[in-house]
């Protein structure tokens, strides 16, 4: 009998405890490409959770945006920027106390940095430039690292709209001043930066562990190991990383052997070291990570009249967030597969060209440095795993107490009920203590963004748009727009996600927008 | 008419307390999402280090204030034309800069009409159609003056610098309004006024 109560308070515990909260819904049914149950699910997030409004905001969005719905995206990014940039939160206590995912969603820097550069999109292809700077400009500063302005964004795609925006206006010389730093951005964020993040991430996680000195020897040689490599060389570099990756593999598998690390240490570490070894080999491989870099962006140079028409694609399933770690106190990103590399252009049947990488997402959301949150989270996760092994302690001494009473026919003592009460008292603690890292995200992002300018001549044209894979072959139908207007002096932005939909806009005429046939 | 006692059990009362405070708190907490009126010189909590109605409205009056003692107006022989350009807004601010003059605008012909005139450019589509329509006799009126040209332009730029560590944001943004001749492009007259704005984040969003 008092087992069983043993038992079910363990168990309400659990119960308790519940599920952490949590992706946000819609979103299989958005992948599964059913639109019209994705918008209703987005529409009920929207009204039922209140703390996830603008990330409910942000996927309506993103369907709007992809359907054609121009304003009506509009009016959702509006909203969404409005509250993921106040500094007014609610949540905050219930956060510090219990599961972060209670707080109110202000998504991370990359979030902010897509949510504000849709808007500016938007902006620019309804002929609203006023509007569509300060959006491009607030998407360049959400990316921007902390502390001295010597560290510039690197978000590429925002120095190269802003620029674009700026030519709109009739400003040239400051369009090119900005598109010189869309150059830089794109050169800093090619391949031996993104190395060389991606290992001081992983330097610092070796260090965040409960490990030991040679944990923190290793990621500092593999700091050093990467150092050269972002002024010279990025085959040295990667092969520096790799044998640092294999000796770090080696001593972790030790470590592993012998007890040193507990599992979920051991597993943080394999991850980091998995996923900067492959990205060193990918490097040598020559594949580069990720494209988008100075070469690609200088096709997209907007001097001399660039062209009449700007095709921006979205390509691929962008990153999401899952747990990892003890109790799932850290956030790691997934990306789901998909096989389009870039698409070709084609107007009147005769191709124009192909896109460009201007942006990659993935890059962006798994660069955003260290969290103060991380810390409490940390803190959290000892804190519960203490008290769990205390609610265990007490809950074995009232069984004890319970097995000595009968075996030496005692009456019932009040050491049992002490025992007892003491250890539902730490289980029903541990229970309220959620480390869990929040995973809300927009997860209906691209994995890319890429671009095209063509110079049409003036007038009514049909355009399509084709996606290809690696091996060139084209992947899914083309999207086809009929009697898309281009005018001589003003862009018509063509927006297309692959696999999805999309549309064309022409700020002349009365903003008309064409939906794919 | 005798209107009978009721006596009801003490549970029941104490149900009906319970019940008349959590409707009583209902009210207080729907009452909490009806908007109400507030100061518009109040800071807005809600923009963050951006630019808000306080702003709008504070710079409107320093330029009206120092435009009406300008001596390019006070001195002038007739009274002068002005007509209002668009103001560029380098900002990261999504602000319809409109605002700015057409406060400023209003503030002047309400404390100095009597020695500026304003032209309404943005409207002449609307005045063309009208002339071409009591030209052709289409409606009542007759086109008796010429369309005014504008002896001056006002118009203005706002700049800002942004600057964080993660932790604390800062937003300084100038104003820079100015008035320029219309044909010699000549700045007559020009003001400037700044802001910086600090605020910080929550631990849980650093």
């Amino acid at each position: 009998m008092r087992q069983s109560v043993v038992t079910a308070t363990l168990l309400a515990a659990v119960l308790f405890a519940g599920c952490a909260a949590s992706r946000p819904m819609g979103i299989e049914e958005y992948y599964a490409g059913d639109r019209a149950s994705a918008e209703r699910l987005f529409r009920r997030g929207l009204d039922r959770e209140r703390n996830s409004r603008a990330l409910y905001l942000l996927l309506l969005g993103t369907v709007y945006l992809e359907d054609g719905r121009l304003e009506e995206a509009r009016e959702k990014f509006i909203e969404a920027t409005e509250i993921m940039e106040s500094f007014v939160a609610e949540g905050e206590f219930a956060a510090l106390v219990g599961r972060e995912a209670a707080k109110q969603y202000k998504g991370d820097p990359y979030e902010r940095m897509m949510a504000w550069w849709y808007l500016g999109l938007l902006d620019y292809a309804l002929g609203d430039y006023h509007m569509a700077l300060p959006s491009f400009k607030s998407s360049i500063i959400a990316n921007s690292p902390p502390g001295d302005e010597a560290y510039m964004a690197d978000n590429a795609s925002g120095y190269l709209m802003t620029a674009k925006t700026y030519i709109a206006m009739g400003d040239a010389s400051q369009a090119l001043r900005e598109f010189e730093d869309a150059l830089v951005a794109g050169a800093i964020r090619k391949d031996s930066m993104t190395l060389f993040n991606a290992i001081s991430r992983a330097a610092r996680e070796l260090k965040a562990t409960r490990a030991d000195g040679h944990f923190v020897q290793l990621a500092a040689d593999l700091t050093i190991a990467a150092a050269p490599g972002v002024v010279y060389d990025s085959e040295d570099l990667s092969a520096g990383v790799m044998r640092a990756g294999e000796a770090a593999g080696a001593r972790l598998a030790e470590a592993r052997e012998s007890g040193e690390l507990d599992e979920d240490d051991a597993e943080v570490l394999a991850e980091s070291i998995h996923a900067v070894s492959t990205m060193a080999a990918r490097l040598l491989r020559g594949a580069g990570v990720p494209k988008g870099g100075a070469e690609d962006l200088e096709a997209l140079h907007p001097a001399g009249g660039s062209g009449n028409i700007f095709v921006v694609t979205g390509i691929g399933s962008g990153p999401y967030k899952y747990n990892t770690g003890a109790y799932g106190r850290l956030v790691a990103f997934g990306r789901r597969p998909y096989s389009q590399r870039y698409a070709r252009v084609f107007v009147n049947g005769r191709q124009v060209g192909r896109t460009v990488t201007i942006e990659d997402i993935y890059y962006q959301a798994v660069n955003r440095g260290p969290r103060a949150m991380d810390s409490i989270l940390a803190g959290k996760a000892v804190l519960k795993g203490g008290l769990e092994v205390a609610a265990a302690i007490a809950f074995e001494s009232a069984l004890a107490d319970d097995d000595r009473e009968r075996l030496e026919d005692e009456e019932d003592s009040d050491g049992f009920l002490d025992n007892m009460f003491t250890g539902m008292m730490l289980a029903l603690m541990a229970a309220l203590v959620r480390p869990e890292a929040d995973v809300r995200s927009w997860e209906t992002l691209p994995d890319r963004i890429q671009a095209l300018t063509a110079e049409v001549e003036p007038g009514e044209h049909d355009i399509e748009v084709a996606f290809y894979n690696a091996a060139g072959l084209r992947v899914g139908a083309p999207l086809r727009f009929r009697g898309v207007p281009v005018h001589a002096d003003r862009e018509t932005v063509l927006y297309v996600r692959s696999g999805v939909g999309g549309w064309a806009a022409s700020p002349v005429n009365g903003r008309s927008v064409v939906t794919p046939e | 008419m005798r209107i009978p006692k009721l006596h009801l059990p003490a549970s029941s009362l104490h149900f009906a307390g319970i019940a008349a405070a959590v409707m009583a708190w209902s009210l207080l907490a729907l009452g909490c999402t009806r908007s109400v009126y507030v100061n518009p010189d109040e800071p807005d909590v809600l923009r963050g280090t951006g630019i808000d109605s306080q702003d709008v409205r504070t710079v409107a009056q320093e330029m009206s204030r120092s435009l009406v003692g300008a001596r390019v107006l006070a001195d002038a022989p007739e009274r002068p034309v002005v007509a209002l350009l668009p103001v560029k807004n380098e900002t990261r601010d999504r602000i319809d800069t409109n605002l700015l003059t057409l406060q400023m605008r209003d503030l002047l012909i309400q404390h100095a009409g009597d020695r500026i005139i304003f032209v309404a450019r943005d409207r002449l589509g609307d005045v063309y159609a009208e002339r071409e329509a009591k030209l052709a006799g289409e409606v009542s009126g007759t086109v008796d003056r010429m369309i005014s040209g504008a002896d001056f332009f006002l118009t203005g730029t706002l700049k800002s610098i942004h600057t964080t560590d993660g932790r604390t944001s800062a937003d300084y943004v100038y104003y820079s309004f100015e008035l320029i001749d219309a044909v010699s492009t000549e700045v007559v007259w020009a003001m400037g006024y700044d802001v910086k704005k600090v605020g910080r984040r929550g631990v849980l969003y650093r």
